[in-house]
């Protein structure tokens, strides 16, 4: 089920069926439910949604980070050859930092509040590396001024409360690179920054890409963030993979209903209208609707057809495909009682 | 800005400079809230005038407050807390003897109450929800329900009395002879240091549990480091509020030294205390509660300067 | 909510404490064992087979028996009935000792949280300065002043305890004065008095109401040790305490039961007013609390 560009070659990350869920008092929460993609060395994966659509804990699964009441219950994310899920603690730890490193929403949150930037820089190159601390601190101090923090010697002493959100940001994807992994995974690493941060921090994504020719893995619910800097997109809505492609065909050409509607909601500066929303509520994890989860809010959805059964993935062309029966022969249109989006286009 | 930490000390200091001024204020005034005559209740009915007037000369009774005050912390300061008119004994000699033995029981049940809380907490809050949390949390409950005195009790009755491990009276002072000294020092370490590790358990619980959920420990999972690593980062955290309340259980540390004193047969200021509260002896009282109140105070402040150095984030102004 | 016009907000308030009440485990319990304790207490005649000063030499130092359930003291008196007229002081000192401590604490923490400023600021440092003092410190050096008796006591004890309240209830007062319905009151014309006792005190009765089942422990903790020492409630009165003091110097001899039975009755009692007032902390406001 490779669903990529065929010029790949044996992919750096391969992730089959992935479903991981919550066993909370509540109940079950299938937060992810049998992803399947590739990535290549180099590649640049954006991965948007709305928040429950399963994108942080997909990529958290990956890393190893699901702790209770959250288990791995199926899938298999093979990265390098080997098996990630129900890998030993030691396999994990090898492989974080070294060969993934990830950075989180909340840049703040990020630092252990008691030790300088500096201290926790060094722990992060120390951790693959065999340096001595006078070494490390110096690697510690490039990789400061590598993402565009000024006064990189003094910074390093400082805590990091003492640094202003833009500047944590980009000290934590310092972190993340303190180990030269080979994919750094960024988890809605510009919501809550100011628009000129987060236009700086994506220019910074996009150079250090560059530079280290590293794959990237965006996540973020901000469309506009990821087309920056990323060359293939997965849209995903509850936990399942709703659509895939380059940035041109889902930009252009978006096959799937919420993709539309997603790209629809996005208002742009010449908007006069009332903004479009995606009619509905978000889906309930705990109990998601049977069949396509997108049915109840889905203006195109087919009763009978589909809240029954999961829809199949259909391809169109080169790497673009989309989870949808639309785009199968059983589809007979929408039913008479489906939601429309609320705003006049 | 960032204050250093002796700019925070200095500070700290000179606020605790009130605050002993105050005690010391309140501690010379109680005596003059004695309903009668303290010096007559201390010499008993058939004292002789004479005895009587040097007695309220020396306590400064027949002075206005602020003469017997100024004539006290003049002592005071120099060192002299004055002299008991029950047995004329130097106050300041009795309780430097004294003072050896407090100190070592309160010491015993600090260590005691770390060596319970740390682990019993940690575990408490790692598997939370299972029968280790609930034992943790039972524990909890009945630390802070089982009066210390009793406490002892019980144990020298298991321990002392039929097993025999520990002697039952008595004391060695640890600096003489450190083996015995500490058999000596096991029994009222364990009993003081119970009620105060059930506090402290309960609060590293509730506060490693918010830890644990902070998504830094995430970020430094990623950096490929141990768990081990993760947890200590946890820890460190989480201890920070536990330094407080560790402080102020210091204060139950003091008091309740004096009753283990009692259960032990201790030769400690505890002991000296309530023998004197008994005979109405209010100069010795007088020293013996100064000392441990400014003793309390200056603990207070260590805490707090402790507290100041573990968290960065209350070094900017 | 139903609109219920029939009933008074009042009765109503009480009818869904005691449904919540009735559920949480915690409070349930302890009201039990409380209410057992107060039930020994005020039947004290009636349930202690013996008078508690009744001596019977012959029958000294025995132990557990069908006729002496906790054995006998070495005056041979019935170590049971004086435990059951124990419970007597216990409870008295357990219910006085909060309403004295409420009686100054209450109304200094309204003043503090209510008009801030300096007032709070002077309130507090002489709360703070009551509350350096280690509490069996504090106990200590008041009976040395009061004397001993019951009334003293509980008084010195109340004394002890009062910066608890003032604390509790100046952060309720605190956070209830910034509230619109009390600057509105203000802005009626209604006088601070008024004000303070019928809108801002009433907020604070929950945590008080808690604090008091905790103080209430305390007491009975702290009187038990003062009477260990030998400076409580005078003898004979049989406060457990003083019976522990003299029973501790039968240990090496072997008496157990003189001294395990006492203890006994202050874990339990104690225990109760603890588990009450976790049950009602949970259920008057279950945010704050240890039981995450």
């Amino acid at each position: 089920m490779t669903r990529d560009d065929p010029s790949a070659a044996s992919p750096l990350l391969s992730v089959r069926d992935l479903t991981t869920r919550f066993y909370t008092d509540a109940g079950v929460v299938s937060a992810v439910d049998g992803i399947s993609y590739d990535l290549a060395a180099g590649d640049t994966l954006g991965i948007v949604g709305e928040s429950g659509s399963g994108k942080s804990v997909s990529v958290r699964s990956i890393v190893g980070l699901i702790e209770e009441p959250g288990r791995i219950d199926a899938g298999t994310v093979h990265w390098k050859g080997t098996d990630l899920v129900g890998a030993s603690d030691r396999d994990l730890r090898a492989i974080r930092g070294a060969e993934i490193g990830m950075v989180f929403q909340n840049a703040q949150a990020a630092f252990d509040p008691t030790y300088t930037v500096g201290e926790q820089l060094i722990e992060a190159v120390r951790a693959h590396r065999d340096l001595s601390k006078a070494a490390a601190r110096e690697e510690a101090q490039a990789l400061l001024e590598e993402v565009g923090i000024p006064n990189a010697a003094q910074n390093l002493d400082n805590y990091p409360h003492e640094y202003s959100g833009g500047m944590a940001q980009r000290a934590m994807i310092a972190m993340a690179l303190a180990g030269e992994p080979e994919l750094l995974i960024a988890d809605e690493p510009t919501t809550g920054l100011d628009v000129s941060i987060q236009a700086q921090i994506i220019e910074l994504f996009r150079r250090l890409v560059e530079e280290r020719e590293m794959a990237l893995i965006l996540i973020s619910h901000d469309l506009g963030v990821v087309s920056q800097v990323c060359e293939r997109f997965l849209v995903m809505y509850a936990g399942r993979i709703a659509e895939r492609g380059s940035r041109e065909q889902l930009l252009t050409d978006p096959k799937h209903p919420y993709t539309q509607l997603f790209l629809e909601s996005i208002p742009d500066v010449d908007t006069v209208d009332d903004l479009a929303s995606i009619p509905g509520t978000p889906p309930n994890l705990l109990e998601p609707p049977s069949g396509c989860r997108f049915h109840p809010r889905c203006p195109k959805a087919d009763r009978g057809l589909c809240d029954v059964d999961p829809p199949p993935e259909i391809d169109f062309e080169a790497g673009h495909a989309a989870s949808c029966y639309v785009y199968t022969d059983d589809y007979d249109g929408p039913a008479e009682d489906v939601p429309t989006p609320e705003a006049d286009r | 800005m960032v204050t250093r930490l002796h700019e925070y000390a200095a500070k700290r200091l000179l606020w605790a400079i009130p605050v002993l001024l105050l005690v010391s204020i309140i501690v010379s005034w109680m005596v003059r809230l004695v309903p009668g005559d303290p010096a007559i209740i201390m010499l008993g009915s058939d004292a002789t005038q004479e005895q009587i007037m040097a007695v309220r000369d020396q306590m400064g009774l027949d002075e206005p407050f602020v003469i017997q005050y100024v004539q006290y912390m003049t002592g005071v300061v120099q060192g002299d807390l004055g002299v008991s008119p029950l047995d004329n004994r130097v106050v300041t000699t009795a309780i430097i003897s004294r003072l050896p033995a407090t100190i070592f029981v309160t010491i015993s049940g600090f260590i005691v109450s770390l060596l319970i809380a740390i682990p019993a907490g940690t575990i408490s809050a790692l598997r939370r929800g299972t029968i280790w949390d609930d034992l943790g949390l039972t524990f909890g409950l009945l630390g802070v329900s089982i009066p210390n005195f009793w406490l002892g009790i019980v144990l020298l009755l298991v321990f002392g009395v039929s097993l025999g491990w520990f002697p039952v009276t008595g004391y060695v002072s640890p600096l003489e002879d450190p083996v015995a000294g500490i058999k000596y020092m096991i029994l009222p370490g364990i009993t003081l240091g119970t009620a105060m590790a059930a506090i402290v358990t309960r609060m590293l619980r509730s506060e490693l549990l918010e830890e644990i959920r902070q998504d830094y420990l995430n970020a430094i999972r990623m950096k490929g480091v141990s768990e081990l690593t993760v947890l200590g980062h946890a820890m460190k955290n989480a201890f920070i509020p536990v330094i407080t309340v560790i402080g102020l259980q210091f204060g139950y540390l003091l008091g309740g030294s004096v009753i283990i004193e009692e259960v032990f047969t201790i030769p400690g200021m505890g002991r000296l205390l309530v023998n004197r509260i008994r005979d109405r002896d209010y100069v010795m009282i007088q020293g013996i509660v100064l000392v441990y109140t400014t003793f309390f105070v200056l603990v207070n402040l260590v805490v707090d300067l402790t507290y100041f150095y573990l968290n960065p984030r209350l070094r900017d102004e | 909510m139903a609109t219920d016009t029939t009933t008074r907000p009042a009765v109503r308030r009480a009818r869904r404490f005691l449904a919540r009440f009735r559920k949480n485990r915690l409070a349930v319990i302890g009201a039990t064992v409380l209410g057992l304790f107060l039930v020994v207490a005020i039947f004290a005649p009636q349930i202690a087979p013996y008078d508690y000063a009744a001596t019977n030499v012959p029958e000294r130092l025995e132990g557990p028996s069908a006729t002496h359930p906790f054995g006998t003291d070495q005056y041979g008196r019935d170590i049971f009935s004086r435990v059951v007229y124990g419970a007597r002081i216990a409870f008295q000192v357990a219910v006085a000792t909060p309403l004295v401590a409420m009686l100054v604490g209450v109304p200094v923490g309204l003043l503090s949280g209510y008009f801030g400023g300096r007032v709070d600021d002077v309130l507090m440092r002489l709360m703070d300065s009551i509350f350096a003092f280690p509490s069996i410190l504090l106990g200590l050096t008041l009976v040395a002043i009061f004397g001993q008796s019951l009334t003293n006591i509980i008084i010195a004890l109340g004394i002890v305890f009062i910066p608890q309240f003032a604390r509790i209830t100046r952060g309720s007062a605190l956070s209830v004065s910034k509230e619109a319905h009390v600057k509105a009151a203000r802005s009626m014309g209604a006088s601070h008095a008024r004000i303070l006792a019928f809108h801002v005190l009433p907020f604070c009765m929950s945590a008080i109401l808690v604090q008091a089942s905790i103080v209430a422990a305390l007491a009975i903790i702290l009187e038990a040790s003062l009477s260990f020492l030998g400076v409580g409630v005078p003898p004979p009165r049989p406060s457990w305490g003083a019976i522990l003091r003299v029973g501790k110097g039968f240990v090496s001899s072997g008496q157990w039961w003189y001294s395990v039975f006492p203890g006994l009755a202050i874990v339990f009692s104690v225990l109760g007013f603890n588990l009450l007032g976790d049950g009602l902390r949970d259920i008057l406001d279950p945010r704050t609390g240890p039981n995450q």
